[in-house]
């Protein structure tokens, strides 16, 4: 009795968190410029109306740069940090994780604003470079977090042989550690893409001039109700969820 | 004994004496600790040795020493002649067996083997070759193909021994070599391993705690305790002439008996009514000469009875004891105990143990392990993020005088904060905290429902959790702004059923959509650490709880929550912040109606323009938000250890 409570409990709870963003996905196939059931008809106009706006373009390739860029970026210097971070005792690691990890925990707003203060004053020009910068704060923890777990996995004997059996540092790196976690890296890089793929308010703060694809759905959303606004979000919905996916499967994430 | 000339001096050592390896008052001490005590000790080519001591006595560390992996705090590691004692392992001519194995799991048995010699250059045809030579010795040909982890613990501590081998080390290091396998194997291995060493020569030295694995292998043996040597020598010298008590309990069986020494009997105090005549161990009788307290030691102990005034009670002759009937099980007064004595003495061995011992590593650091590896991160950390977090506070204390801001330390943005903004503040903190406590009750649900559920079900809440996780902040929020809107589904569905004729406009635009809204948002956030909190505990601790008879909620209530606290905790943190520094979701599904600290926040950055007020808005929302979250943590603490 009490099990299919719970069972049921937790699907309800499951569906709240998860149907609004099937109504999106399902409604975007959908005719009607009004959401309601029953769907009258399914096209694919909305998206042909989303891909030919003008801004459309600029806001994917300017998203794409500071995906891709965030994805690099993040994993070289998360993984550099994860090396030694791995390697400490329990206590300094914990420290040393609480450090990074604050950005992680700090509302994006008040990042946004405090970096934007920041930049103001000592004169950068706002660019992709600073949304870039500033996207590498919160998305640093997860591949710490991530990379420093899989290095921690990794029995030290195996690093030892290869010291014993001859390998400078460097070489242990090339030939051990490095081909033993590479897929662990592509996830890492997958996850801090998809995050900052994601990230509206930090973008919006400091982007300076032009659209990314979140920014675009922000325009459109304050034009009323735009049907093309479902095309976007499955659009994002499909990037995001798409590279997560992969890189969960490559870090072979379980909780 | 002075005027002895250097030149003899040096000149009395024979070349053949001259041993392969040689270590000279080498010691290791962790923080002060000493792991190793000074010890020396050298041995020959072609010995087979033995380090042989109870866990935790520093004999791993020894050999770590000599493979290169430890960092001795002071002495000599001489090998052929030559002072290894800075090198790195990669220099030395040694290799090393470790204990579970360390092979590479991305390599073949074949390339694994082939490893060291491919480092060194070594032309392809004649790698291959001594590859082939090494396989077919161990017998691995019909493996040869197969990667680490589709082998026998066997076959591999086999290639582990192989890879070694190959590089023809002056030294081969095994660290506990068939500690991992069972005892038939163990044996066999044993043989294997004695038929190499005669086979290909070579110097051989294992770490074992096995007292008949050293005796049957090495020709010497090292007893180590509690980080000193206290005997070298063969099998035979350390069974039944062992040099201390330590070494005479922990090889063998022994019968213990304090007493006093006098020539070459021990006297047992008080009664004085048994009187040791000798210790004896198959036969071979060790003589105790001198004067002193002492115990007598045996296997089978030959004593004989007096009676005080009466003369021996059997004269003539000795009667057995059997084994086991006199054994003393503790003393504190030993022999040549010394400072090491009493209760310095277990101190020291607790101490030991806390060193983390085996598998530790301190050679220097390497490319990378080295902390400046960390640069980049620090930076990033420093200059993006606490650069800027300090300097928005400064900018706090600024003020903005007709438009102009004018940089100072005035305590004024705060004062309008305490005389405008208390209200706001309040509701940001009580409905942060409301969405956070039902988030994380509603995420706890479902993590504990993923972790107790291990089929289909729980991998489905999983996938959900994990999908959504990744699934765009803006877009869910819109979604909701769909389903709650006007003209949203919610309404438009109804209004075509006829359920109601007019859309009710209080679904959306209120502080419950905003709630509802973040609550849907947040969710995957709070479950994820709640499910890795679950997934650390040690389901046979609660299956032992039911065991004694607890009820499953009492499990829940007593085993389960409390072991959740921190992750509780950060569940709760997170959801809080993101909720008390949020402004879209109040702004898109809030509307005028619900104004939260966010909103205040951003419109100094927008419409207002006082980014000192916004700052100092800011701190006052994270200072409140940090005391909240504290707060909650002293609470959760309370409730959870009352019951």
């Amino acid at each position: 009795m009490m099990r299919h409570f719970t069972t049921g409990l937790g699907l309800i709870i499951t569906a709240f968190m998860t149907l609004p963003l099937l109504l999106v996905i399902l409604f975007s196939f959908g005719t009607s410029v009004v959401m309601t059931f029953p769907i009258p008809g399914f096209t694919l106009d909305w998206y042909r109306a989303l891909l030919a706006r003008d801004e459309f373009a600029g806001a994917l390739r300017n998203s794409l740069v500071i995906t891709a860029s965030v994805g690099l970026g993040a994993t070289a210097i998360g993984t550099l940090a994860a090396m030694v971070i791995a390697r400490m005792r329990p206590r300094r690691s914990a420290t040393a994780m609480f450090l990074f990890g604050l950005p992680m925990m700090m509302p994006p707003l008040v990042l946004a604003l405090a970096i934007l203060a920041f930049f103001s004053t000592i004169g950068m020009k706002l660019s992709l470079a600073t949304v870039i910068l500033a996207h590498l704060t919160f998305t640093l923890p997860f591949v710490i977090l991530i990379v420093s777990a899989r290095l921690r996995d990794l029995n030290p004997a195996m690093a030892d042989s290869a010291r014993d059996l001859g390998a400078s540092p460097f070489t242990v790196f090339r030939t051990v550690t490095f081909p033993l976690i590479r897929p662990t890296l592509f996830g890492a890089a997958l996850i801090a893409m998809s995050l900052s793929l994601d990230d509206f308010i930090i973008t919006f703060f400091l982007i300076g001039g032009g659209n990314t694809l979140p920014t675009l759905v922000w325009g459109m959303l304050r034009t009323g109700i735009d049907p093309q606004v479902n095309a976007l979000g499955t659009l994002i919905l499909l990037f995001t969820i798409g590279t997560a996916a992969v890189a969960l499967r490559l870090t072979r994430f379980r909780g | 004994m002075q005027e002895t000339p250097l030149a003899f001096a040096k000149g009395a050592v024979p070349v053949a004496a001259q041993p392969l390896v040689r270590l000279t008052g080498l010691s290791k001490e962790y923080n002060g600790v000493p792991a190793v005590y000074p010890a020396d000790l050298s041995f020959q080519d072609g010995d087979f040795l033995a380090i042989l001591g109870p866990s935790g006595c520093g004999k791993t560390t020894l050999l770590r020493m000599l493979g290169g992996f430890v960092a001795p705090s002071a002495g000599r590691i001489e090998i052929d002649g030559r002072d290894v004692t800075g090198l790195p392992p990669e220099k030395r001519p040694t290799n090393m067996v470790f204990q579970g194995y360390g092979l590479f799991p991305h390599m073949t048995v074949r390339q694994n083997i082939g490893y060291g010699l491919r480092l060194q250059g070594v032309a392809r045809a004649e790698v291959d070759a001594r590859v082939e030579d090494m396989i077919r010795l161990t017998r691995m040909e019909a493996f040869a193909d197969r990667p680490p982890a589709r082998l026998s613990g066997g076959q591999q501590q086999r290639v582990a021994l192989a890879r070694a081998l190959i590089m023809r080390p002056k030294v081969l290091l095994l660290d506990e070599p068939f500690a991992a396998l069972d005892l038939k194997l163990r044996q066999a291995l044993q043989e294997e391993l004695r038929a190499l060493h005669a086979q290909m020569g070579g110097t051989f030295v294992f770490v074992t705690h096995d007292q008949t694995e050293a005796m049957a292998l090495a020709n010497r043996i090292v007893v180590m305790n509690r980080g000193r040597v206290e005997q070298i020598g063969s099998a035979e010298d350390i069974y039944l002439r062992p040099a201390s008590r330590f070494v005479a309990t922990f090889v063998g069986e022994a019968n213990l008996l304090p007493g006093t020494r006098a020539g070459g009997t021990v006297t047992r105090p008080g009664a004085d009514c048994l009187r040791v005549v000798r210790c004896r161990r198959q036969g071979r009788s060790r003589p105790a000469p001198g004067t002193g307290a002492a115990w007598g030691c045996g296997r089978r102990l030959r004593a004989s009875l007096h009676r005080p005034g009466r003369g021996p009670h059997v004269p003539g002759r000795a009667g057995a004891i059997p084994a086991g009937a006199w054994r003393v099980p503790s003393c504190r007064a030993f022999r040549r105990c010394g400072p090491r004595s009493g209760a310095g003495c277990r101190g020291r061995l607790e101490c030991r143990r806390s060193l983390g011992g085996r598998g530790m590593s301190d050679i220097r650091p390497s490319l990378w392990r080295d902390p400046a590896l960390m640069t980049p991160a620090a930076a990033v950390l420093g200059l993006l993020f606490i650069a800027p977090l300090v300097w928005f506070f400064v900018v706090s204390f600024w003020e903005v005088k007709l438009f102009k801001v004018v940089p100072g330390v005035s305590l004024s943005n705060y004062a309008r904060v305490a005389a405008d903004y208390l209200g706001p503040i309040a509701f940001t903190a009580a409905i942060s905290a409301a969405i956070a406590v039902v988030t994380t009750v509603l995420a706890f649900v479902v993590a504990h429902l993923i972790w107790t559920r291990a089929g289909l079900l729980g991998a489905f809440l999983l996938g959900a959790t994990l999908l959504t996780l990744f699934g765009g902040y803006l877009v869910k929020i819109y979604a909701w702004r769909t389903i709650l809107g006007r003209e949203g589904i919610i309404n438009s569905s109804l209004v075509g059923l006829g359920v109601i004729d007019q859309p009710i406009d209080a679904l959306l635009y209120s502080p419950t959509a905003v709630a509802l809204v973040l609550t849907s948002y947040l969710l995957p956030f709070a479950i994820l650490p709640l499910y890795g909190a679950l997934r650390a505990i040690d389901p046979v601790s609660l299956e032992a709880a039911r065991d004694l008879g607890a009820s499953p909620y009492a499990v829940l209530r007593d085993g389960v929550l409390p072991l959740c606290v921190p992750a509780l905790i950060t569940s709760f943190a997170l959801c809080f912040l993101v909720t008390a520094g949020d402004y879209v979701t109040p702004r898109l599904v809030g509307g005028t109606q619900v104004l939260m600290m966010g909103n205040f926040i951003e419109s100094q950055f927008g419409l207002r323009m006082n980014v000192p007020l916004g700052a100092a808005m800011t701190f006052t929302t994270l200072v409140t938000s940090t005391a909240v979250i504290i707060a909650a943590w002293a609470g959760l603490r309370h409730l959870l250890r009352a019951k």
